[in-house]
């Protein structure tokens, strides 16, 4: 067997490979487990760098525009909730204004009051009791709804005020 | 970060704007519906509030009273100092029964021997096992809960003897050769009594006698703490209801509707205890009926409840320069005040009668009746009462004094609430015990001040002068005394206060003695007088003032009692059959002491000495209130001392929760002592009264603080506010009725002043001026 | 950005505040240049052939200056006393409205046409317009407190 002699070394990289390559192959003896192996390892060749770089820095470039447009988004997330919440607070004060001075000029519904159980306290309520004084009867405690131990006119007329109370916003806002 | 505040800003202003503008577009914009023109602006009010009156009151040297009127604890006492008051407080819920292990146990009422061990509902227990109660501020003044030691008891018939004659008559105006009856023909008051608020009708009636239009002007008193929320105008079988109104603006109203022709009536609150009706366009031969309905609640005095209607307005002294007050002249005169009263001579008859008639529920038995102003016909049953004024003591020239005694010795509690629109309120009696006698009387420096002016003279100088004589003699050997008259000047018996030795006693009596009543009011004489001295610190400074109160300018003498008062106590004794309650009761209540009332038939003897009766025997004094889980507000009333028959009388606003007891804690001879009392808030029971009450009460408080020059304007924007919420009278709100439906013929005619007749036993020549002719 | 807040802030707070001094300047100027009247406006209710027994009527103005002065009953004498109203209701601001209500159990009860109440005004402004009025009609009943068919007016009278 032939010793390896290596060719010059001023010749390209590439073309020395070949030539190896080429004596590899007409080299009987050399097993060819080794020989695919020398194969392998002489022609798998020098990485690409600069396209390994491309692709790293595209990767590099990829992962931080990613990670911008997320620091964007959160951003854009925070302002629109500081929104969101502002809005919502708005609405929530606007909301209570009107509804807590519904409220306040809201006529107290007393189920005492509601007397023919309409779930409304009216002038027909009113006219209810009214049918039912009769000075001539026993007193009627529950209908005396301003313990003078009285059912009198006074009563009712207590009914009617609430009755004719108007559920609006209250004059001391 | 910056910038997130900033967005986060310029984001809440934003929103707010739009909020506010909201509110704007729905007062002004024209889609939305309206029956009257909007409420008045902040402007409007200020601009309508008399530049006058700013002027008066920013000229008054005052100061808060607040310190004055402030619950003092307990540790406040120990370490002398006084905590800041705020408006209202929650107080802490207190537990009933809570152990009083770790802590040593003082003397308590129970042991003292002041109250069974087993009365229901009560016992003593040591304030400081509960821990610190907040502090609640009590608002100033409240008739209520004024401490009142005695009343007038007057005789039952008209004292000059002469019979009502049944007829009316007056002088035609212009013509004093005729005599035409008088245009108020009739007053009708009708009572309803419940515990004790009292719910009244008053129904004035006006003739037209002449042969023209005329109107009719009549200034009239109502009780004090009346709280005006009805008014209806009667034409013939017609009822018009009059509507409630900012005062500036019924006074347009009234004046507009008046001189087009349009019967319209106004009624105005001049004082809280004087009101002006003026109807107009009464045509001739007709009559208007004026219907007033008010709200009120009894006095309580030892176990009796009083109902007090007055009749007449007493004639006032103005001082000179006084353009605020209420002028006195003769029937067919004017004066220079705003407001004026013609009063009648003593041999003219004004032939306007009164009816009176209560129907009382007492909720307990009524165990006895006294009416000694007037005769009464009567008929009680249990618990119910119906009181009508006889036919034959109709002359409206004395106050209605009436009172029915409840029975029952032992410390009860009433609380009665109401529930509306407007909130919770609930107004609440505490009564004291029934015995405290065994409590020392401390050494006193009594000052007594007599009101010798004009007024006065004759039978009320003549009671004045015997009250003091006694009121001498009952002076203990370790207290000193001091003798002060004032009428266009004050003047004392000695340089300072003397030793109450027997020669002393007899020298002042032989000074008194010699007292007679001539001249002006000059009651802030008297005043000064009386408090501008070093107080002895040994003493407890006591100044009982004697007089009728017939002044026109109450709020300077409130003032300068508020001003110099310090450590002493102002008694006020009003004498005559119609003294002035308005600024007698506020002279007690901001000198921190009591009034005393005794009519011209009273004995002033008696009067004192119930007098140093109560005063020698303080009962459990620097009272704390603690309602537990239940939170209240706005609370009147005064409750810094609890004495013999001197109940607590609270009134108030809840705002949340419930309780059953309230913890009542205090200092009774000098020992710390508690009670708890049982409470039953049931909203299923409700008093109309009550809501209308209280929003008295909160008017009187806002007006007192005007009176202090505190914010006057802010004050009556709130009393004009909060007076039309509840639909109430007060001096910035009247009520209105003008009936467009026809305008009467001729001019808008004649004004007459409706003449009254002078109080009972004030002489008319010394209390009445001749004023000037009306043009 | 801070001094855009800057001018944002102040704007906002001018406008509104301009806004608010302005609406109510020409509210008071308006009505201080106009005459004053006053008029009746009476209230109908037709019930037709049942006889009316209750009713009660929300009423408010569709324009300012209109001031209720007085407040009466009606013709007939079952409605004869002034109806019953909240007086508080006067003295709110914005949306202020009045309910009216009124019943009888008299056993002669009107019916058709007739006038229940009268409400007296104080006008500001031009005498001969009558101020327009929303009515709405929310009870109306007859004596056995069932609802009727019936309809609403406010008519001004002479």
């Amino acid at each position: 067997m032939k010793p390896f002699e290596p060719q010059s070394v001023l010749i390209n990289g590439d073309q020395k490979m070949q030539q190896n390559n080429e004596q590899f192959e007409n080299d009987i003896a050399l097993p060819l487990a080794l020989s695919e192996d020398l194969k392998t390892v002489f022609t798998s060749g020098i990485p690409d760098h600069r396209a390994s770089d491309l692709a790293l820095l595209r990767d590099a470039r990829d992962h931080f525009d990613k990670i911008k447009h997320r620091k964007k988004r959160q951003r854009v997330q925070y302002i629109g909730k500081i929104w969101a919440a502002m809005l919502l607070m708005a609405i929530g004060i606007y909301g209570f204004m009107t509804l807590s001075s519904d409220q306040a000029g809201m006529p107290v519904q007393y189920a005492m009051f509601d007397i023919d159980r309409n779930g409304d306290i009216d002038i027909l309520d009113c006219m209810t009791l009214a049918a039912k004084n009769d000075p001539a009867a026993p007193f009627i405690e529950k209908y005396d709804f301003n313990h003078d131990h009285l059912f009198d006119q006074k009563d009712i007329d207590m009914i009617a005020m609430s009755a004719v109370t108007v559920n609006t916003r209250g004059v001391m806002q | 970060m910056r910038k997130k505040i900033i967005i986060t800003l310029v984001g809440i202003l934003f929103i707010i704007g739009i909020v506010s503008c909201e509110n704007i577009t729905d007062t002004h914009t024209g889609g939305t519906s309206v029956v009257v023109d909007p409420a008045l602006t902040n402007n409007e009010l200020k601009d309508l509030f008399n530049k006058d009156e700013q002027e008066r009151l920013s000229a008054l040297e005052v100061k808060s009273v607040e310190a004055n009127n402030r619950l003092i604890t307990t540790e406040e006492i120990s370490t002398n100092h006084q905590i800041p008051s705020p408006l209202s407080k929650k107080l802490k819920p207190c537990k009933v029964g809570s152990p009083l292990s770790n802590r040593a146990k003082p003397k308590s009422l129970t042991s003292l021997g002041y109250i069974a061990q087993d009365e229901a509902g009560m016992r003593a227990e040591t304030a400081e096992a509960k821990g610190a109660i907040e502090e609640m501020t009590i608002q100033p003044f409240d008739a209520d809960a004024l401490w009142v030691i005695a009343k007038p008891e007057g005789n039952v018939y008209d004292t000059d003897g002469m019979p009502t004659e049944g007829t009316m008559r007056t002088k035609r105006p212009g013509d004093d050769t005729q005599y035409i009856p008088l245009p108020l023909k009739h007053t009708d008051v009708k009572g309803h009594i419940s515990a004790y608020i009292a719910s009244v009708d008053v129904i004035q009636k006006f003739h037209n006698p002449y042969d023209t239009k005329i109107e009719v002007e009549y200034v009239f008193p109502l009780p004090q703490n009346a709280a005006v929320n009805d008014f209806v105008m009667t034409i013939g079988d017609r009822k018009i209801r009059g509507i409630i109104r900012e005062r500036k603006e019924a006074e347009q109203i009234y004046r507009a509707a008046r001189k087009q022709g349009y019967a319209a009536s106004l009624l105005n609150q001049e004082r809280p205890n004087i009101f002006t009706q003026k109807v107009a366009n009464i045509e001739p031969l007709k009559e208007i009926d004026i219907h007033i309905h008010y709200f009120n609640t009894l006095t309580y005095h030892k176990g009796w409840y009083e109902f007090v209607f007055p009749m007449v307005v007493g004639p006032r002294y103005n001082p000179a320069g006084s353009t605020d007050g209420i002028g006195a002249v003769t029937s067919g005169k004017t004066s220079s005040q705003p407001v004026t009263v013609s009063y009648l001579k003593p041999n003219e008859r004004s032939g306007h009668d009164i009816a009176i008639s209560l129907d009382i529920d007492a909720g307990v038995t009524i165990e006895d009746i006294a009416c000694r102003s007037h005769v009464i016909e009567q008929d009680v049953h249990d618990n119910r009462a119906n009181i009508t004024l006889s036919a034959l003591d109709s002359i409206p020239n004395k106050d209605f004094v009436f009172r029915y005694k409840v029975a029952g010795k032992n410390i009860k509690t009433s609380v009665i609430t109401h529930h509306d629109k407007k909130g919770d309120y609930f107004t609440m009696m505490l009564y004291p015990p029934a015995e405290m006698r065994h409590l020392k009387r401390t050494a006193m420096e009594m000052i007594f001040v007599l009101d010798c002016s004009g007024s006065m003279q004759g039978e009320p100088m003549r009671q004045a002068k015997e009250a003091i004589v006694r009121g001498l003699k009952q002076l203990d050997k370790n207290d000193t005394f001091q003798v002060i008259r004032f009428s266009n000047s004050a003047s004392t018996f000695g340089d300072q206060p003397v030793a109450a030795t027997p020669e002393n006693i007899r020298e002042a009596i032989a000074y008194v003695e010699k007292l007679h009543g001539s001249g002006g009011t000059q009651m802030i004489e008297g005043v000064k007088a009386a408090l501008n001295f070093p107080h002895d610190k040994n003493r407890l400074r006591l100044v009982s003032f004697m007089t009728d109160g017939y002044i026109g300018n109450e709020k300077t003498i409130l003032a300068a009692i508020d001003d110099h008062l310090g450590a002493a106590r102002i008694f006020s004794f009003g004498v005559g059959s119609s003294p002035n309650r308005y600024l007698m009761d506020r002279m007690a209540w901001f000198g921190k002491g009591a009034v005393a009332y005794f009519g011209k038939n009273d004995s002033p003897t008696k009067v004192m000495d119930q007098f140093y009766e109560t005063i020698a025997h303080p009962g459990i004094t620097d009272i704390k209130l603690d309602f537990g889980a239940l939170a209240v507000t706005d609370l009147f009333g005064q409750c810094n001392d609890l004495f013999i028959d001197r109940p607590v009388i609270i009134v108030g606003k809840i705002t949340d929760g419930h309780t059953d007891t309230i913890t009542i804690s205090g200092r009774a001879n000098n020992q710390p002592c508690e009670y708890m009392v049982p409470i039953c808030f049931n909203k299923d029971k409700t008093h109309p009264g009550v809501a209308a009450i209280w929003a008295r009460k909160k008017i009187e408080s806002l007006a007192n603080g005007a009176i202090k020059g505190n914010d006057a304007i802010e004050a009556t924007q709130e009393i004009t506010m909060l007076a039309l919420h509840h639909g109430l009278m007060s001096k910035f709100t009247s009520f209105i009725a003008v009936d467009s439906s026809r305008v009467t013929a001729g001019d808008h005619g004649v004004t007459i002043n409706v003449a009254v007749p002078v109080p009972d036993g004030v002489k008319y020549e010394t209390a009445v001026g001749l004023g000037v002719p009306k043009s | 950005m801070r001094r855009i807040g800057l001018v944002l802030l102040f704007c906002l707070c001018s406008i509104t505040l301009s806004l608010k001094v302005a609406w109510g300047d020409s509210d008071i100027q308006s009505s201080a240049s106009k005459a004053i009247s006053f008029m009746p406006m009476v209230l109908m209710i037709d019930s037709g052939d049942v006889p009316l027994a209750a009713y009660q009527v929300k009423i408010s103005a569709k324009q300012s200056g209109v001031k209720l002065v007085g407040i009466e009953g009606g013709a007939h004498k079952s409605f004869s006393d002034a109806p019953y109203y909240d007086p508080t209701a006067l003295h709110q601001a914005g949306n202020a409205t009045i309910i009216l209500a009124a019943y009888s159990l008299d056993t002669h009860l009107p019916h058709g046409k007739c006038r229940v109440a009268t409400l007296h005004l104080q006008v500001t402004g031009d005498a001969e317009i009558t101020p327009e009025f929303n009515i709405e009609l929310t009870v109306v009943s007859d004596h056995q407190q069932q609802p009727i068919a019936a309809t609403a007016q406010l008519l001004r009278t002479k």
